[in-house]
């Protein structure tokens, strides 16, 4: 807002702003009924099924999908920039692998019933996020970074392998197929309801990260140096992990996994907007929710059948990445 | 006098000749087969000792135990649920002998239970049946995926047990009843086949979406073979898988007749219901009509590759061309099917297996 | 006034002491470095007199106040922290960077008033960094970053200034312009305290010395008082050869 940089980044990220509405109107349009693909506005008008359809179907789901991008997104730019560390997102502490595990547990366990899942990825989540700070404690080696990114690891594979196991167990004709689904993420499960239980837990979340992403630069220093500077970084870390993992959970909950969003498109913020977090911050959220709604409406409409949205995600994101690294510099912004 | 001289010398050659030629040879004739991957499978004398692993391993048990060889010469099967069947219990009554090996047996594993034959599911080649082979122990891949496979497969089961007999009796019992429906449906017009959507619900998000099956398999098979036309053909999975379909499209295809396969942990009669009563899905036809349904199915589906399918065909022509069936009595069938190929009584199909449909078969 | 009194810590418990029994007093407005081979306790001693570490016996105070008791607010206006290995605060530049020395006077969201920008400017211009603090930190030299932490702290303008190791990495150049700029900020009234291992760089600075050794004060005073052979023998266990040159103490460099 204030150095040259900023103005570009902001410029930028009020084009997002821009794009984001335009794309959640046009996603209004598209569907497959009557389809393929766009939705007329006279046929709104004549046809109640198609009204019924928009209203109960894809307004649900569109507002679903950019929810569940700007979480991620915001959630992977606060664990990179908490972390020091670009090859991180919100699966870093064992959230990811827990809410998966979770899933799989509701899955085998309680007859996969949607609402038990939900709660199983959510609850086993924020388990990760504890135990991870938890075993943190007891290691002597390092700093706090350090060693939440150790017991991270660890309890992340411990999940994994949890979650191993279950699909070993698991019912081959019935169970398992239900578990490699929920892997794959998709969004094709949402309704209104779904949608309203989002909405508070991911504004109320989203809104205290970007009150605070000032604070976000101060715990990427060494703790010390954010500590002579007034900020208590444990605290101010945790409140901010614990914030990120609510929103993502959630999401996931719902969603199932969708890989790779919180780790490539706050990396593409960056190279937008640049790295600071009043402006990343924004940026990372608009881009996030384009990004997912983009692939969420190429996931129900190119096809008749649904394409799991965490292999749009992952190779659409991959090739943004691409493409973003090998253009060499980006107004300015190197 | 020379004649004779010759026809003597001639007799000395050929009277041993012919005795060779008839005596039984030293060992019994091998059996042999060729096996649903193309494979040929050849046995000293029948199987004594059989095993079932691999996928949908009561498939093979179900169609096993209509041949009564199988109670003496089945070892057992791999357990891949619950329990080895839901089913078996009723008319096996050595089923408290039979070994399940849980899910995955090792080649050690199956080894140890000394089987002389191995069957799997599968028309290609699997790393365990291979592994077996290496060992000595004879594998038999069995399709069971389609009424075609079906017909050779009974065949070589009846084979492998030295039944051709009851094979033949069991492959008449399908056929008569694919024929029954095929000249139910003579001169049906391509036009008067009913749009069909057959999915099965799901059990996160399935107000709004279902899941159709792939192309090959039974279900899609089903509803081409009772005079429907599957509305799915087209979509993504071809030979193997469920893919899901969003509301949005079903109501793109707006097919007049659905079908729904109701997971084993959902009840059937109050899915339909609620279904019925959901104002987005009332706006479809098929739910408008009261044309939506429940797929039928007792301890087993009747839609899964299960020995079963022919009574969820049946059903499916009656529900599809009614007009066409009305000969076709759902009650008398299923009597009919665990009658003539399971030996169960009136009354105990009446008392345990009737009991356990719950949608509506009628 | 900083006192330190009968300061002991240690990072686990009774079974071994980082620090122990450290009673001193250093100057406001002077520069105290703090002298002593590696482990000897000299960031551990820096970071109990930031706040950041609590001793577990005795009392710290700065200006009559306990260090323990200051609130988040007042200790970022009263101490700035200067150490090595910051991680590139990743790819934020150098301007960016500075801006967060003025953390102590911005609200919750880091918005600047005119003030602020003013005081990066001179901060950046003071460590004559002006030319690059449009690039991001990453891309300076190991001597400039240090230059750029610096600054920083100069943004914040607090009264004391704790500096670890802060010419360890420099090289002669680099090593002159911090000293510099530190001799500079003690002229303008602020206190300095500084860890460094190497004598000759306290001696060129400083105007008290305190030497520390296996966590425990060896002797403090002026570089003329306590840079002897005998002392700083002591001090580094090994031979140390001290000549006065224009009446500054210096180690000689020998094998």
């Amino acid at each position: 807002m204030i150095f040259e940089t900023h103005r570009i980044g902001r410029r930028r990220t009020w084009i997002l702003a821009v794009l984001s509405v335009v794309i959640l109107a046009g996603s209004v349009l598209l569907g497959r009924y009557p389809g393929p693909i766009v939705t007329p506005i006279s046929v709104i008008e004549s046809d109640a099924l198609a009204r019924d359809l928009i209203l109960h179907v894809r307004l649900p789901r569109i507002g679903a999908a950019f929810l569940l991008g700007a979480s991620l997104a915001a959630a992977g730019a606060v664990f990179q920039t908490v972390f020091r560390n670009p090859l991180v997102d919100a699966g870093f502490l064992g959230v990811s692998q827990g809410a998966a595990f979770g899933a799989s547990l509701a899955i085998v366990f309680a007859a996969g019933n949607a609402g038990v899942i939900q709660a199983g990825a959510a609850v086993f989540a924020f388990v990760g996020l504890a135990l991870s700070y938890g075993l943190a404690r007891r290691i002597r080696l390092g700093d706090e970074i350090l060693r939440l990114v150790l017991s991270g690891i660890v309890v992340g594979a411990f999940y994994a392998a949890g979650t191993g196991i279950l699909k070993y167990v698991a019912d081959p004709q019935k169970q398992l197929p239900d578990i490699t689904y929920w892997m794959l993420g998709g969004l094709w499960g949402i309704t209104g309801r779904d949608f309203l239980e989002l909405l508070p837990v991911v504004v109320l979340g989203l809104a205290y990260i970007l009150a605070m992403r000032w604070r976000l630069n101060l715990l990427a220093m060494k703790d010390e140096t954010a500590f002579s500077l007034g900020a208590a970084p444990g605290r101010e870390r945790l409140a901010m992990l614990i914030v990120a993992v609510a929103v993502t959970s959630v999401g996931v909950a719902k969603a199932g996994q969708v890989a790779w969003v919180g780790l490539i498109v706050p990396h593409i913020a960056r190279r937008l907007v640049g790295s600071e977090t009043r402006t990343l911050l924004p940026a990372s959220i608009l881009l996030g929710g384009i990004f997912v709604l983009g692939c969420d409406d190429l996931a129900r409409i190119v096809l008749s059948g649904e394409i799991p949205l965490g292999i749009l995600t992952s190779f659409l994101g991959t090739l943004l990445f691409l493409a973003l690294l090998l253009r060499k510099k980006i107004g300015g912004l190197e | 006098m020379l004649v004779n001289r010759i026809l003597a010398r001639l007799a000395w050659v050929i009277i041993p000749g012919l005795l060779v030629a008839s005596s039984p040879s030293g060992q019994p004739s091998p059996l042999e087969l060729k096996d649903a991957a193309g494979r040929v499978v050849r046995f000293d004398k029948s199987p004594r000792k059989i095993l079932i692993i691999g996928h949908g391993p009561q498939i093979i048990a179900h169609l096993m135990f209509m041949f009564p060889e199988s109670r003496d010469r089945l070892i057992g099967w791999e357990r891949r649920g619950a329990t080895g069947s839901d089913f078996i219990p009723f008319i096996d009554p050595d089923y408290a002998k039979r070994v399940f090996p849980g899910p995955n047996p090792g080649v050690e594993q199956v080894a140890a239970l000394h089987p002389d034959a191995v069957l799997i599911r599968g028309i290609s080649l699997e790393a365990k049946g291979e592994a077996l082979l290496k060992v000595g122990i004879p594998v038999v891949y069995l399709g069971l995926e389609n009424p075609a496979q079906y017909r050779q497969d009974i065949d070589r089961i009846g084979r492998l047990l030295e039944n051709p007999g009851r094979a033949e009796t069991v492959n008449r019992f399908y056929q008569i009843r694919l024929d029954r429906i095929d000249r139910g449906l003579s001169g049906l017009p391509e036009m008067e086949k009913p749009s069909v959507l057959l999915g099965m619900t799901l059990k996160r998000g399935g107000k709004i979406a279902i899941e159709v099956p792939a192309r090959a398999w039974m279900q899609t098979i089903q509803v081409l073979r009772a005079g429907g036309r599957p509305v799915w053909l087209d979509t993504a999975a071809i030979s193997t898988g469920w893919t899901v379909v969003n509301i949005e499209q079903i109501a793109r295809w707006d097919a007049e007749i659905i079908i729904l396969v109701i997971m084993y942990a959902m009840d059937p009669r109050s899915t339909i219901e609620e279904i019925r009563a959901d104002s987005t899905w009332r706006a479809m036809r098929a739910v408008r009509n009261g044309e939506i349904r429940a797929f039928p199915s007792d301890l087993y589906g009747w839609d899964s590759p299960d020995p079963r399918w022919i009574l969820g065909l049946s059903w499916l022509a009656r529900t599809l061309h009614p007009g066409r069936f009305q000969t076709v009595d759902m009650k008398t069938e299923i009597e009919a099917f665990f009658g003539e190929l399971y030996g169960m009584t009136k009354a105990d199909v009446a008392l345990k297996i009737l009991p356990t449909i719950k949608a509506d078969y009628r | 006034m900083i006192e330190l009194q009968g300061v002991w810590f240690s990072y686990n418990g009774r079974s071994s002491s980082v620090l122990s029994d450290v009673s001193v007093i250093l100057r406001s407005g002077a520069v105290t470095a703090l002298l002593g081979p590696n482990g000897s306790g000299k960031t551990t001693l820096l970071n109990l007199l930031l706040g950041w570490l609590k001793p577990g016996e005795g009392e710290i105070r700065i200006s009559g106040r306990t260090v323990g008791t200051l609130s988040g607010r007042d200790r970022s206006r009263l101490i700035g922290h200067v150490a090595p290995d910051e991680p590139a605060v990743l790819e934020l530049d150098v301007r960016e960077y500075v801006f967060l020395g003025r953390t102590p006077y911005l609200g919750l969201s880091g918005r600047p008033e005119p003030d602020d920008l003013q005081a990066v400017e001179s901060a950046l211009e003071t460590v004559d960094l002006l030319s690059k603090a449009g690039r991001p930190v990453r891309t300076l030299s190991t001597g400039e970053r240090q230059l750029a932490a610096v600054a920083r702290a100069l943004a914040q303008d607090p009264d004391l200034f704790l500096l670890d190791e802060p010419t360890s990495h420099l090289d002669l150049a680099n090593t002159r312009r911090v000293l510099r700029l530190l001799d500079r900020l003690r002229s303008r009234g602020k206190t300095i305290i500084l860890t460094t291992h190497d004598p000759n760089t306290a001696s060129v600075l400083a105007d008290e010395i305190v030497i520390l050794r296996a966590g425990r004060v060896l002797a403090s005073g002026t570089p003329a008082a306590v840079m002897t052979d005998e002392i700083l023998g002591a001090a580094y266990g090994v031979e140390v050869d001290v000549r006065l040159i224009d009446g500054r103490p210096h180690v000689l460099a020998r094998l």
